[in-house]
């Protein structure tokens, strides 16, 4: 698939209501509430190629998914159409690509597809942007909203948290 | 529904309208403060968490609290509706206490130079720029009492760039980091005049208030133990102790209302969804450089046909806020303990006469920085995902250093506050639309502040040097649209802060400034407002405007 198509499919998806979107996914079990557990998995992957683990945890071990997953219930629910027409927008382009659902892919062929995302139109980048800008509040913000769990990400920074 | 007649009725519980609330109480007037947003009581309120704050950008107080706005760089351009979490909304805050409830701490006196500008510099093509009716020396017993009674800490003697003072700090400057000194020791080597900057944060106890702890989140967070000199810290609490004081939050003023003869007498607000009429003999706004002109426009009659006190065409007029150029990279060594409240060192020595543009502006080291924020810190073209960006994240958070300059914007006649013909907010009221493109000026003295920035970094050992972008307009801070002066034609207010047109209508907010100056404003409109206050004052002990005394 090309790169403009690419960005064109999410667009569409993105325009698209909800409802057409879950019919479009091939029936998973989806609640117009949150995001289901293969929307979920999707997203963990995402996240981890955003932040990942080394000697430190990664985004799905410090609860990102978690976090985001809140995110959207609690306080952005006109976010979550926009996830799922962009999580399975990725999905789809990697399957047209490599044969494989994206949690399938290995590490170095997740970040190509995350680079090209980055770098393309309007849709697809924004989307990309959003994502990572949620993964990094999940990582650093406080335990409380579901992310960083034990603190783990700030202590990697040595942020002193005796006040939080 | 209508309430008993008060003396004084204050729109807008924030730096100024809490000043003119405790002055003039403590005189025994009786005043009436409405404020638009909520009575928050900080100790009950989210602590120091960034995502809370991220997640209510840009302003605390409910985000409906907010009309929409309309923006446009240019008169030939179309506006563009901005909603208040949009960029470049100019939003100021909506609770009781203003955005001082949770600023930066930034408490400035500006110097000598800035109340004469057009004097200093002679007439800038294009602009406004006048020298302000009122000047330093004038102004300096209000810039101590406002320091005294706020609460400011600061290095006195040091900043040879200041004007002259009277009484010293009454609080010793904040602790700082090692960051700060790195700037101090550059700013040395490079024959500059470094100072700690003067800040409104209690670094002892302060009449009765805790001292600051040094939170890392300080910067844009509300201080749950009121170290922080704030209108709900230092200023209501008194104003309320005379019995004199009634607050009012959720008040949301619609007009302000005339008697039979055309004499303003009250403001009309929306308070539980009913329409209250509150009758004053003044009528005192602070409502901010932009609601406040939007009010005096929506208060049209007959009497008043282009808006209350607009006979000459100035209300709204000359928007200014600052051109903020930042500056930011890391070093070799750790520049912060994990400490905060922030504002670091500073200098003054691009402050004025620099070649080839009028003004320029302090230059100050703020070294604090929280996690998510520090995410997207990084140098144009470093990754901001992946491996890569989080061992620069570990490596480096405790080594960042900032620069920042609240640069001059130069008044523009066009640059201005009107009403929207088509929108409305969601009570009825016309919303704002601001026009508003920089000044050529206003480049020149933000890419000259951005180069001595860069200089001072890499000075001070900084690699990874970034700076901020400039856009074609816009404000961050709001000043001017309500400009004070003698000459009635070309002013809306004289040197106190009253209506040339209405002698009962005062303008006490940020709207009244003649120019931006290179500072952080609020101890200046906090000195103006005590100013406007000890003239209300002896006019009000004079017999002026009691009833039937005074006619306009």
């Amino acid at each position: 698939m090309k790169r403009r198509e690419f960005a064109y499919s999410l667009a569409a998806l993105a325009l698209a209501p909800p409802n057409i979107l879950l019919r479009a996914g091939g029936g998973q079990q989806g609640s117009a509430k949150g995001l289901t557990d293969d929307e979920k998995k999707t997203l963990g992957e995402i996240c981890e190629r955003i932040v990942p683990k080394d000697e430190y945890p990664g985004a799905k071990e410090l609860g990102v998914v978690v976090f985001i997953d809140r995110l959207l219930q609690e306080a952005h629910p006109e976010w979550i159409s926009v996830y799922r027409a962009g999580l399975h927008s990725i999905d789809q382009s990697s399957r047209e690509i490599h044969g494989a659902g994206f949690a399938e892919l290995k590490a170095e062929q997740q970040t190509a597809l995350l680079e090209r995302m980055e770098r393309g139109d309007p849709p697809a980048a924004e989307f990309f942007r959003m994502v990572r800008t949620h993964t990094m509040e999940g990582c650093y913000s406080h335990p409380k909203w579901g992310g960083n769990r034990d603190k783990a990400a700030w202590k990697m920074i040595s942020y002193d948290d005796f006040w939080a | 529904m209508s309430t008993e007649k008060a003396d004084a009725v204050i729109v807008g519980a924030g730096a100024s309208g809490s000043v003119l609330a405790k002055e003039l109480a403590e005189a025994g007037l009786r005043v009436v403060l409405l404020e638009r947003g909520p009575k928050v009581n900080p100790e009950d309120f989210f602590l120091h968490d960034e995502l809370l704050r991220r997640e209510t950008r840009p302003r605390v107080g409910s985000e409906e609290l907010f009309a929409p706005r309309e923006f446009r760089n240019q008169g030939d351009e179309k506006f563009q509706v901005l909603r208040p979490s949009d960029w470049g909304y100019a939003g100021e805050a909506a609770i009781v206490g203003g955005g001082m409830f949770f600023f930066g701490g930034l408490m400035w006196r500006r110097p000598p130079i800035d109340f004469r500008m057009k004097s200093e510099y002679g007439a800038v093509e294009g602009t406004t720029m006048e020298d302000w009716p009122v000047s330093y020396e004038e102004l300096e017993p209000h810039f101590t009492k406002a320091e005294y009674v706020v609460g400011v800490s600061g290095e006195a003697g040091v900043n040879p760039f200041e004007g002259a003072r009277s009484k010293p700090f009454p609080m010793p400057p904040t602790p700082i980091q090692p960051g700060d000194e790195m700037i101090r020791a550059a700013a040395k080597r490079k024959g500059y005049h470094p100072f700690v900057v003067p800040v409104g944060i209690a670094t002892k106890e302060y009449k009765g208030r805790n001292p600051c702890i040094q939170h890392p989140c300080c910067n844009g967070y509300i201080c749950e133990i009121g170290a922080k000199s704030t209108p709900v810290s230092a200023l209501l609490p008194p104003a309320l102790a005379t019995g004199n004081c009634t607050l009012v939050p959720d008040a949301l003023v619609k007009e302000i209302t005339l008697d039979g003869r055309g004499r303003p007498d009250g403001v009309r607000y929306f308070k539980n969804h009913r329409l209250v009429h509150q009758r004053a003999r003044l009528i005192i706004l602070a409502g901010s450089a932009i609601e406040t002109p939007r009010l005096l426009l929506n208060s049209a009659s007959r009497r008043f046909p282009r808006g209350m006190a607009n006979g000459n065409d100035w209300v709204g007029r000359n928007l200014m806020g600052h051109i903020s150029p930042w500056v930011w990279g890391v070093t070799e060594k750790t520049t912060n303990e994990g400490f905060g409240p922030g504002p670091g060192i500073g200098f003054d020595d691009f402050y004025s006469h620099n070649d080839g543009f009028v003004g320029g502006s302090v230059i100050y080291s703020r070294t604090e920085v929280s996690p998510i924020a520090f995410t997207t810190r990084r140098a144009r073209g470093a990754p901001l995902w992946g491996p890569g960006h989080k061992q620069y994240q570990r490596e480096n958070f405790r080594r960042y250093l900032r620069l920042f300059a609240p640069a001059e914007d130069l008044p523009q006649f066009e640059n201005r506050v009107e009403v929207s013909p088509t929108i409305k907010d969601k009570w009825g009221i016309p919303v704002a639309r601001i026009t508003h493109s920089f000044h050529p000026n206003d480049f020149r003295v933000w890419k000259f502040m951005r180069s001595k920035m860069i200089e001072m970094l890499a000075e001070a050992g900084a690699h990874d040097i970034t700076g901020s972008h400039v856009g074609k307009g816009g404000t961050g801070y709001q000043l001017g649209t309500c400009r004070m002066g003698n000459d009635p034609k070309t002013s809306v207010v004289n040197s106190y802060g009253q209506s040339h047109e209405v002698d009962n209508l005062f303008v006490v907010d940020a709207s009244v400034m003649v120019t931006s100056g290179g500072r952080n404003p609020a101890l200046t409109i906090q000195a103006l407002a005590f100013r406007f206050a000890d003239y209300i004052i002896r006019q009000w002990e004079t017999g002026a405007w009691r009833a039937g005394r005074r006619e306009v």
